[in-house]
């Protein structure tokens, strides 16, 4: 036989003018890998911005709150609800948490030199700092010893807004809240939203607990933030806690959410979308296959005479089934290859729109290729088979 | 000396449905180097089968055929095919060449098909075309140049190979008179300096006239042509 690179110069020129009457099924496969490329690609980057996500707090981190609804409980008695003993209490008998911070969140009116705003004020501890590794502008965070003290750490645009009424550093100035004067301690840098946290806390009012206690005259915590011990099943201890809470507070019912259960369900919806792209992706590449056999099909049929003629000029079969199989594999290659393209755009786009880092790896792209080649064999082996078997004899008599 | 053909008792049957058709009965036949053979016969009368046979592109049902001393019969398909373009050149009637292809590189194939690479092969289809006076359309497309022609590159491309026989199957019919002459003469030119076999079939007699040996295919049965007598 001919070698490999001559039988691949010889389908090269017998393709030149079938570009044209592939162009259907060549769409249709480059949008099978287009479609594969893109889902291989989008899954690896949501994948990534999932876990981004919660770069800041990690993967063992969980939330508990009280559900809106929960079992009617008598008219007279105050509902059941979350307070810091209630907190004091969890902490003490579940050692599988730790950190356990609670979070407390009300809007209130804040006055700054005369000017009113409403503020999403939040009562927390010097925990939730170091949980959620929030970093500081300019001042100082809450500590332990600031229990009740009458201080404020504002959010990064919260403070920009108040800044914004023309004066100079705002630490050590006073803010009213509610009516009550307290002192602002730090400024935080810019934070990014917490995937497990409701608010924004860029726009937020940090005070310890007991002093929104004080401010806002209650004492319910509307969120227990904690981690679990390392190794611990995220599910068991978020599970636990529940129980906890549900059997020693009356009437209570509660919810708690866990980083790990938050990815693993965005996983599972991903997986739904994979399978979705990877479906489309297969029916198109599978009629582009079937368009390609069937135009090779016709091109053997019409090529007849040349078969013959490559035949009495010496062309063994396997040259001639060599040829016809490099002609849907080039064919189907090209098509891979625009398909690769139109999947790098397309990720490309919903990346942007959805603002994620975009990024593709040389293997996909490889792969989307090696896909198209594969169909390409696939769908010219049986016309390259006939045209091997065809008999010169008869090829040509209709040249005689 | 072994003869480059060598037929004994060839026989070829056709079956289409319950009909049996003798194309070729009892077909003997001795070509020798350098031999100018000619074959006439009426439409019909098998002419192409038995060139099909000699050309390797058909087997025979009955009788031996044996090439340059190789029996054709216990050959594989693929050893049928090495030995075509080793030893064989065809020209066909209406010269059918590879349409995408230069004039140049359609006389390449034989050797690209036998392993000589693309700038040895085209080197030589250029010397091959030079000396048949068609250096200046090497690079032209078939489409691009006339019977005459084509005809010619198609005699280019059979000899490039520098095969031991020459199977022309009616290499005339599609020319005027005048280009007709000219490549008959030259096929005999070339018979005569390269002293490869030739077998030509033709209907025209004045050609067959001047060969080495003229038969006559009549039935599917090759007869020796009687002298005419005369009154």
């Amino acid at each position: 036989m001919i070698s490999a690179t001559l039988n691949l110069r010889i389908a090269w020129a017998s393709l030149r003018e079938a570009w044209r009457h592939n162009l259907l099924a060549l769409g249709g496969l480059a949008i099978g890998v287009g479609a594969i490329v893109a889902m291989l690609a989008l899954t690896l980057i949501v994948r990534r911005e999932a876990l981004r996500q919660f770069d800041r707090t990690g993967l063992d981190v969980l939330a508990i709150q009280k559900t809106s609804g929960g079992p009617a409980v008598s008219k007279l008695r105050p509902p059941p609800q979350i307070d810091l003993e209630t907190v004091r209490r969890l902490a003490a008998a579940q050692p599988a948490l730790e950190q356990v911070t609670p979070v407390m969140s009300r809007r209130g009116s804040l006055n700054f030199t005369g000017r009113q705003v409403q503020a999403d004020v939040l009562g927390v501890t010097a925990e939730f700092f170091n949980l959620n590794s929030l970093e500081l502008a300019a001042g100082r965070a809450l500590t332990d010893l600031d229990r009740r003290e009458p201080y404020v750490v504002l959010g990064r645009d919260q403070a920009a807004s108040l800044r914004g009424s023309g004066l100079g550093s705002l630490l050590g100035r006073s803010v009213t809240i509610e009516g009550r004067v307290l002192t602002i301690i730090g400024v935080l840098a810019p934070a990014e939203a917490i995937k497990l946290h409701a608010g924004n806390l860029n726009q937020a009012v940090l005070m310890d607990t007991l002093t929104f206690s004080r401010v806002f005259n209650e004492g319910e915590v509307n969120v227990i933030y904690a981690r679990h011990q390392a190794g611990a099943d995220a599910a068991d201890v978020a599970a636990a806690a529940v129980e906890y809470l549900q059997t020693n507070e009356e009437g209570l019912t509660v919810v708690a959410t866990s980083a790990a259960t938050l990815v693993a369900e965005m996983e599972r919806q991903l997986r739904l979308f994979t399978l979705l792209l990877g479906s489309t992706g297969s029916i198109a590449l599978v009629l582009g296959g079937a368009g390609i056999m069937n135009s090779m099909l016709l091109a053997v049929a019409g090529r007849r005479r040349e078969i013959g003629l490559r035949r009495a000029l010496g062309a063994l079969r396997g040259d001639i089934q060599a040829q016809f199989l490099y002609e849907a594999i080039i064919l189907c290659g090209v098509g891979g290859l625009i398909g690769v393209g139109l999947g790098a755009a397309t990720t490309g786009v919903i990346a942007q729109r959805a603002a994620w880092e975009f990024s593709l790896p040389p293997g996909i792209l490889l792969l989307g290729v090696a896909v198209a080649v594969a169909v390409g064999g696939v769908a010219g082996f049986f016309p390259a088979y006939q045209a091997a078997r065809l008999d010169p004899v008869v090829a040509m008599r209709n040249d005689r | 000396m072994t003869p480059i053909i060598q037929l004994a008792g060839i026989g070829r049957t056709y079956r289409i449905g319950p009909l049996s058709i003798n194309a070729l009965r009892d077909v003997s036949l001795q070509v020798w180097p350098g031999n100018f053979v000619a074959i006439t016969g009426p439409s019909g009368s098998g002419k192409s089968t038995l060139l099909n046979l000699l050309g390797l592109l058909d087997r025979a049902d009955t009788g031996t055929y044996q090439l340059d001393g190789r029996d054709v019969a216990a050959s594989s398909d693929d050893e049928l095919t090495l030995m075509r373009n080793r030893k064989l050149g065809f020209i066909f009637q209406s010269s059918p060449m590879l349409p995408r292809l230069t004039a140049e590189q359609n006389v390449a194939v034989p050797l690209l098909y036998r392993g000589v690479n693309s700038r040895e092969a085209g080197l030589e289809a250029r010397r091959m075309l030079g000396r048949l006076g068609l250096a200046p359309v090497a690079t032209h497309l078939p489409a691009e140049l006339s019977g005459g022609q084509l005809q010619r590159v198609a005699i280019a491309r059979a000899l490039v190979g520098q095969p031991k026989l020459i199977l022309a199957d009616e290499p005339t019919a599609a020319l005027d008179e005048r280009t007709a002459s000219e490549i008959i003469a030259l096929l005999l030119q070339l018979n005569r300096e390269t002293g490869t076999a030739l077998v030509l079939i033709t209907h025209n007699s004045a050609y067959a006239a001047q060969a080495d040996l003229h038969l006559v295919l009549e039935a599917g049965r090759l007869l020796p042509v009687e002298p005419v007598a005369v009154a």
